[in-house]
């Protein structure tokens, strides 16, 4: 992906446009990590509070029926289906910020516990699957970007965006299911 | 601010902290301990991080998406997708900051009612930059190989462009 980006925007745009755009992405990982520094480090610490309290249990047993659905039996009551439960519960509420920080905890947990390594194993596979497909019940900052652009209705996106954010979930996890099937 | 979500946050703390309170666990070791262990694994997907989003990074900034787009155009319009939207599937699951730029583009051009207005904003509502996420979740683990994960995953996005196209005409 490096190797064909830079050769062709060297060919088409010259090769000081190349090197500005690699600072420009390189700049975008640096202040990436910036803000996430902090926000990992404090989602991390509530959820040792919570983990601490039973808080995490409780939350793990109310989307049981969900994640051992998605998931299967063998990862119940694992500290990484406690990772994943708090981080679906974040994605629903719309704490986009909360949700990422959880789940890089959750694949780290995932990870520890992947008997190869080297390939991701299903339950990330599935796991990532949930995440690009973002089960959000408000998109606030669309509502927001359409009044700004002077919407009568902002807000009339809000039952077909859920509508399709299922739909995408749905076909996003069973075609998950079945390439666990297909590629084991 | 009388936007639900934007309680849920401070809700969702409070209730973890009061859970504590009442089980009396000692909140402030925990807290720094978690803290401590969120930070470490902030530092420790940095590289393989810097090396994701610059390669994501050069990709939308080649055109390469322009030269994709052209291509599909004849597809898309079979399965309902208008041409005019087609750059905004494309460049969501690639950049965050880059799809908001082209859905701006689309609001100020169409206006945010129209159809091509409405079915932007659904498909921006409704579905994740998976290039993104997927290399962030992946720079936290030793995995080379995705598998499939890549394949399910644009799946789920193409649904997402086709089922707003579809439900914004009739809605």
């Amino acid at each position: 992906m490096i190797i064909a980006g830079l050769a062709s925007i060297a060919v088409t745009q010259g090769g000081d446009a190349a090197v500005l755009i690699l600072n420009n992405g390189l700049k975008k990982a640096f202040e990436l990590i910036i803000t996430l520094a902090p926000i990992m480090c404090f989602w991390s610490g509530i959820m040792e509070v919570a983990d601490a309290s039973g808080v995490t249990r409780i939350i793990s047993r109310i989307l049981s029926p969900v994640t051992s659905l998605l998931f299967g039996r063998e990862y119940k009551n694992t500290n990484a289906m406690h990772l994943i439960s708090m981080n679906m519960s974040a994605n629903l509420l719309g704490m986009g910020n909360a949700a990422t920080p959880l789940g890089l905890e959750a694949m780290r947990a995932l990870d520890k516990i992947n008997p190869t390594p080297e390939k991701a194993s299903r339950a990330m596979c599935m796991f990532i699957v949930v995440n690009t497909a973002s089960i959000q019940l408000i998109p606030s900052s669309v509502i927001a970007l359409r009044s700004m652009y002077g919407s009568h209705s902002p807000s009339d996106i809000l039952i077909p965006t859920i509508i399709t954010t299922l739909c995408a979930f749905i076909v996003g996890t069973a075609s998950a299911k079945i390439c666990e099937r297909l590629f084991p | 601010m009388n936007n639900p979500a934007s309680f849920s946050i401070p809700f969702f703390i409070i209730t973890i902290l009061l859970f504590a309170l009442i089980k009396r666990q000692n909140i402030w070791s925990h807290f720094t301990f978690g803290g401590m262990k969120g930070l470490k694994c902030a530092f420790e997907i940095l590289p393989s991080l810097v090396g994701l989003i610059t390669a994501i990074e050069l990709l939308s900034a080649s055109g390469a998406l322009n030269a994709v787009s052209s291509f599909f155009a004849p597809v898309c319009n079979m399965v309902g997708i208008p041409e005019e939207i087609l750059p905004l599937s494309l460049m969501r699951s690639v950049s965050g900051s880059g799809s908001t730029a082209v859905f701006q583009n689309i609001l100020t051009t169409y206006t945010p009612d129209s159809y091509i207005g409405r079915t932007a904003s659904v498909i921006m509502g409704s579905t994740e930059t998976t290039f993104y996420t997927l290399s962030v979740y992946f720079a936290a683990t030793r995995a080379k190989s995705a598998r499939y994960c890549i394949l399910c995953a644009l799946l789920a996005d193409l649904t997402g462009s086709i089922v707003a196209s579809l439900l914004c005409k009739f809605l």
